[in-house]
């Protein structure tokens, strides 16, 4: 598991959203959505501006240090 | 499945995932890559084992590779295209273009096989100091190159399982 904690699975869940349509919507696979979700791969910078514009919120409040 | 397999196993050992393909299907692109896979060690297994065999009877002359080498590069297609056309059909995902961490993947299973090519290479110039034939030192390249493509596309769907 990486450091970087997110709130991704979260905010997709509250807005009743598949895996696959936000991938759509931020231009990656379902595969990297759930990767992103499992703390198994961190997302370029670009990536975690689309979501946190996409979910219409903060990098920091998707994002955060996790790592000690 | 087996109890090897269940779901709670796999949320504890998360490593265990690389084998469990329901929570995590495939996408079309690691299918395709598995496909290549298989077809590469179906057709090249059959190839070199062939080749061995003649050449332990001193019968692997230029001709009778080639006679092998023509149907392992069809056989190769062949098995690649059909892969395909399956993979598509039976495929409910859409084709996207790559994104950025499937090109990351994709790099290191390619940064893996060019370290399997340049042994291969140097096996392959190896070999000529040891007096083998030329077709010898050819099939030591062929070796290296189709070990190279395995770890290829075997890496990037071993790579997308794991990571």
């Amino acid at each position: 598991m990486l450091p970087i904690g997110n709130r991704v699975r979260e905010m997709r869940e509250a807005r009743a959203l598949s895996q696959s349509e936000l991938g759509t919507a931020i231009g990656v696979t379902r595969q990297t959505v759930a990767a992103i979700e499992r703390r198994h791969y961190s997302p370029s910078l670009e990536v975690a501006f689309r979501l946190a514009r996409h979910f219409d919120c903060g990098l920091e409040e998707l994002f955060w240090w996790d790592g000690g | 499945m087996s109890k090897m397999f269940d779901i709670a196993r796999v949320e504890r050992y998360p490593m265990l995932e690389i084998f469990y393909m329901r929570s995590r299907p495939m996408s079309f692109r690691q299918k395709i890559a598995l496909v290549s896979v298989v077809a590469l060690l179906l057709m090249y297994g059959w190839y070199f084992a062939e080749f061995w065999h003649a050449r332990a009877a001193g019968e692997a002359s230029i001709a009778a590779t080639l006679g092998l080498a023509v149907p392992t590069v069809l056989g190769v297609a062949l098995l690649q295209i059909v892969g395909t056309v399956l993979v598509a059909v039976f495929s409910t995902e859409r084709q996207a273009p790559m994104d950025e961490r499937e090109r990351l993947l994709s790099a290191r299973s390619q940064q893996g096989a060019y370290w399997v090519l340049l042994t291969g290479a140097l096996g392959a110039a190896a070999s000529g100091f040891l007096r083998l034939s030329a077709m010898d030192v050819a099939n030591v390249a062929l070796l290296a190159v189709v070990l190279a493509e395995i770890v290829r596309y075997g890496g990037y769907v071993l790579l997308h399982r794991a990571a």
